[in-house]
């Protein structure tokens, strides 16, 4: 059993308003050492498997029909305490 | 002609989109998201509302349920297919109409009367309105900015798949997109809601030639 | 397994029960009928029983004004509910509820429960929610915090209506200082139901089954009473209660599924698991079926193990029913709400015992005797003061008015609110005729020509300065927004948000403007229905303002009339009424001069009742073709609002002190007809034309483009949002 992080994210060329409103936001706040604000989401969840082939198959099988929607979004996964695969 | 109007958990247009095809004279059947069968069917349309709570993504379970199977069966077979609202997004979800439904540019749900333009008499959805023509339909989502990549755009302007664009884009939406139909013309997608705006009471008729059009659909 | 939690002794020597709410006297009338001291599970029941929310302990006296019977009444108080008939074996279901103290601590979850738990109501009496509206009230929103508030308000009203698909049609906001960090979110729905539906919430015959169904048990809203528990568990961070978190995916499976069960024979009754949930559900229905009933609550459907019958009974996850089934019949349930892919459980039965017992595994943990719980509720009556009367200011003419009216026009009170109604789905359910924008909501009976007017209105400004009189307002106001779309008013529901009725002065507001409230019901014919108090609205300057917030619902028998009404140019504008100096509790003193004096409002209930009737008729019969009550800012905010709305330039001359256009009597109305109409008490005052915004009054003038005046209108609110400090 693993437990995975799943980060999801949209792809670099769509527009984020939600990290662009905070963006402006920080702006307000006087924090002007931050910017390019995204904002994404995150899945934790157990997967009973320990080969991290068969891992990265079944992560990316649900990735790409389920959990992210591929004309927007982008994701990468760590097994936690592992490295990002 | 007999439609199958799906309903997923959290549909909340189904009863609205229902009315509306039967007042224009097709027979409609409510179908449940797990049925596998719809070969008794000659269209298929899908509410709008929240398909599984939108949660993770609008659209985004309902894309995965048994009966996407069966619509894509009826869509290759050149039966009508109409997604409004939700039903758009799970359209676009289900890679039956290109490109994707984001949130709206300023994050808040809008819900108002929209002035919207035809843009393309010429598609079986739209040819009982005139080219040009300006129209009004609710509107009501929250994630309803219409975005794809400039080949997809380019590729929808080349093919005329256009049909419907907002004169006052409340959303963000690319080129004021707001429905559109595949190349075949026979699956179309819209945020804005036809079914409300069959009656002058509630505010608006324009949408009512909609379900004329379908309901005519095989006669043309 | 045995939860560790304080003995009996602790409770008693510790006084754990004055954390929960309780006082010494009221733990003491606990040890008298129970006969023997309470432990952890008992004293926490009898707390939330107790607690104003369900006891109304000091509110009683008051309700009891009410009339709550009439012609068309068919359930009054007391349920999740009133019902009202409209005819045809249909009748109306509504009520209005308050999540103030969530909404000012979470604003989006407050506010989105809210809305979930008044839709739970309306459907556990078997009725088809049909509208929603909402009454709010916040501080200034030159204050960061209040926006914050607003924003979220908001956003969870739509969040949790949007996606649950009931409309959005009406409702009404005020931001007044008095409202800072403690803001007002009172939400109503309103359903449809045939007369032979109608659930009632009782448990009754022996051997019936209990059944649990919706979402799963989590620690949810449990009061920040497991103090002890910290010191006693080395697993209190578990423990720590948490805001009640929305969920109206799940909310509307619940509501088809409930829908459905009512169509089932065996349904013996059925009631939301609302506020303390599973206390307040399974007590009450016990107590109304004069019957017992024994919990098995280890079969309770939870979130994570180890939830102890404490925090079961305490818990208030959203989102879930109780229901009492024919005994054989439960299978029958189960599959039903499994189909809807819904948890549900079989957790207990009917008794003759009239004793709740709940039990966990094979052990008791309360053993509580039903109609004494929710009986001897304890009752309080105390002392109210009147305040000192002021003196009256009667003449504003020498103030600066062209500045007064520019400033509240773009006053987020009287300004625009599409700020915050175009977030709402007022149109889903294709039925609505009529939303919010100008005018209360319309929403069609699917299938006939009927509709039911629905509006709701509070009116604190004019409590605060007359109680009494302040208190007959609320309700006419109501009135005349229903009598403004053309429908009989039937019924309607209240929500008395007020400050701590320990205070004198606020118990004084209380028992003076309920009395007004009660005298206007009987007078305007529109008995109380259904209703909610939340006391104890205190913030760091105080008090709120008496808000009593009066939700009312109306009859139109043939819609199709309101397919002709249009307001264009042209028209004739009608002074309905007369224009009185009324300035205490008006707008015009708050922008002047920051205060609220007490003295006499004058309002005549038998004038009020007559020419709400007789327009009503003339609207319906298409010889007028607007009505617009007079409310906050008088005479020339509506009609500067008017002018906005429908872009329309106004001419108006009158020969009448200027400071009169500001004033808020009663009664009063602007009409909108064909000039050289005999209306009733009216006078013609002008006429809708060109693109100018033209009043004058003696030694007075406006002129303003319309557009210029519409721009203020509109920007009230988004100006104020997109501020930053």
């Amino acid at each position: 059993m693993k437990k995975i992080e799943l980060i999801i994210t949209l792809q670099p060329q769509v527009l984020d308003t939600q990290g662009e409103a905070l963006d402006r936001a920080v702006k307000e706040l006087g924090t002007g050492q931050v910017e390019n604000i995204r904002v994404g989401k995150v899945l934790y969840f157990d997967i009973d498997e320990t080969d991290h082939k068969k891992i990265e198959e079944i992560v990316r099988q649900l990735s790409e029909k389920l959990f992210t929607n591929t004309v927007i979004e982008t994701y990468e996964y760590k097994i936690l305490d592992e490295e990002t695969v | 002609m007999k439609f199958a109007v799906i309903r997923f958990p959290g549909s909340n247009c189904d009863r609205d989109l229902y009315n509306a095809v039967v007042k224009s004279g097709a027979k409609a059947d409510y179908v449940d998201y797990r049925e596998t069968d719809l070969t008794n069917y000659d269209g298929v349309l899908i509410p709008g509302g929240f398909s599984f709570g939108d949660y993770l993504r609008s659209g985004a379970m309902a894309s995965v349920a048994p009966v996407t199977v069966e619509i894509k069966k009826l869509a290759a077979r050149g039966k009508p297919v109409l997604g409004i609202c939700n039903g758009f997004q799970i359209l676009t979800e289900i890679g039956l109409l290109p490109g994707a439904l984001i949130h709206n540019d300023n994050h808040s749900f809008v819900s108002r009367n929209e002035s919207l333009k035809i843009v393309n008499n010429q598609t079986k959805y739209t040819e009982l309105y005139n080219d040009g023509e300006d129209v009004i339909f609710p509107i009501a989502h929250g994630e309803g900015h219409y975005y794809c990549s400039d080949d997809i755009y380019d590729q929808l302007v080349k093919n005329k798949q256009i049909i419907l664009t907002y004169n006052d884009n409340p959303n963000g939406s690319r080129n004021d997109i707001a429905g559109l139909v595949n190349e075949d013309g026979n699956v179309c997608g819209m945020m804005p809601h036809p079914e409300r705006a069959i009656d002058l009471l509630l505010g608006s008729k324009d949408g009512f030639r909609v379900f004329e059009s379908l309901t005519n659909w095989e006669g043309n | 397994m045995r939860f560790i939690e304080p003995t009996s002794k602790d409770i008693r020597e510790q006084k754990l029960y004055q954390e929960m709410g309780l006082t010494d006297d009221e733990y003491k009338k606990v040890v008298e009928i129970l006969s023997r001291e309470p432990n952890y599970t008992e004293i926490g029941i009898f707390s939330v029983m107790w607690s104003e929310h369900c006891s109304y302990k000091h509110s009683k006296p008051f309700l009891k004004q009410f009339p709550t019977t009439g012609e068309h009444v068919l359930m009054g108080p007391g349920e999740g509910a009133g019902v009202v008939d409209i005819g045809d074996n249909q009748a109306v279901v509504f009520k209005v509820e308050s999540h103030n103290h969530p909404s000012a601590v979470e604003p989006y979850q407050g506010a989105a429960t809210g809305v979930g738990g008044i839709i739970r109501d309306i459907v556990s009496i078997g009725a088809r929610p049909i509208g929603l509206l909402n009454s709010l009230r916040f501080g200034e929103l030159t204050k960061a915090n209040n926006r914050r508030l607003l924003r979220g308000v908001v956003k969870g009203i739509g969040g949790y209506g949007n996606c649950i698909g009931i409309p959005t049609v009406s409702g009404e906001v005020e931001f007044d200082p008095s409202y800072d960090g403690n803001p007002l979110v009172n939400a109503m729905c309103v359903g449809i139901i045939e007369h032979d539906k109608i659930q009632k919430g009782t448990a009754t015959g022996k051997g019936n089954k209990v059944i649990y169904v919706g979402l799963k048990t989590g620690r949810d809203g449990i009061h920040g009473a497991t103090f002890a528990s910290e010191e006693l568990d080395e697993e209190a961070d578990a423990k720590r209660p948490s805001v009640q978190i929305g969920d109206p995916f799940t909310g509307k499976k619940l509501m088809e599924a409930t829908l459905a069960a009512i169509e089932m024979p065996e349904l013996v009754g059925i009631q939301d698991m609302g506020a303390a949930g599973l206390t307040s559900s399974s007590s009450e229905m016990a107590a109304k079926g004069q019957s017992g009933m024994t919990l098995y609550l280890d079969r309770v459907p939870v979130r994570e193990a180890g939830i102890s019958p404490y925090e079961m009974m305490l818990s208030e996850t959203q989102e879930r029913m109780l229901l009492v089934v024919e005994d054989g019949s439960e299978d029958k349930f189960l599959k039903l709400f499994d189909e809807h892919e819904l948890d549900s459980a079989v957790i207990g039965e009917v008794t003759d015992s009239k004793r709740l017992l709940l039990y966990f595994l094979d052990e008791l943990y309360a053993d509580i005797p039903v109609l004494p719980l929710s009986e001897e509720a304890p009752e309080y009556i105390l002392e109210g003061q009147e305040s000192e009367q002021d003196e009256a200011r009667e003449d504003y003419s020498n103030e600066d008015l062209e500045d007064v009216f520019m400033k509240l026009i773009s006053h987020p009170t009287h300004g625009d609110k599409s700020f915050i109604f175009d977030q709402y789905d007022s149109q889903v359910g294709a039925n609505t005729v009529q939303q919010s924008g100008f005018g209360p909501g319309v929403v069609r009976v699917e299938g006939t020509n009927k509709a039911i007017s629905m509006a709701i209105d509070g009116k604190s400004r004019y409590v605060y300065s007359d109680p009494y009189n302040g208190g007959k307002e609320v309700v006419a106001q109501t009135f005349r927004n229903i009598i403004a779309t053309g429908a009989t008013p039937l019924a309607m529901t209240d929500c008395l948000n007020y400050g701590s009725p320990v205070k004198p002065l606020i118990y004084n507001q209380l028992s003076e403007s309920t009395k007004g409230m009660a005298e206007a019901c009987k007078a305007l014919s529109t008995p109380v229905v259904s209703g909610n108090v939340s006391l104890y609205n205190e913030n760091s300057q105080g008090s709120i303002l008496p808000t009593p917030v009066v939700g009312m619902v109306g009859l139109i028998e043939d819609v199709n009339f309101m397919k002709d009404l249009k307001v264009s140019e042209g028209d004739v504008l009608y002074l309905v009424g007369e224009l009185t100096p009324s300035f205490a509790g008006s707008q015009i003193e708050k922008i002047l001069e920051n205060t609220i004096r007490k003295t006499t409002r004058y309002i005549d209930l038998g004038v009020e009742y007559k020419r709400g009737m007789y327009l009503k008729e003339k609207l319906v019969k298409g010889e007028i073709n607007k009505i617009a009550p007079l409310g906050r800012g008088g005479l020339i905010t509506k009609i500067a609002q008017l002018s906005s709305f429908y872009q329309l330039g106004v001419d108006v001359n009158m020969d009448i002190p200027p400071d009169l256009l500001f004033s808020e009597g009663g009664s009063n109305y602007l009409v909108v007809a064909k000039g050289g109409l005999d209306i009733e008490d009216a006078v013609e005052i002008g006429r809708l034309v060109g693109e100018t915004f033209k009043v004058t009054a003696q030694d007075f003038e406006i002129k303003k483009k319309v557009k210029e005046i519409k721009a203020e209108w509109e920007g009230a609110i988004p100006t104020c949002m997109n501020s930053v400090d």
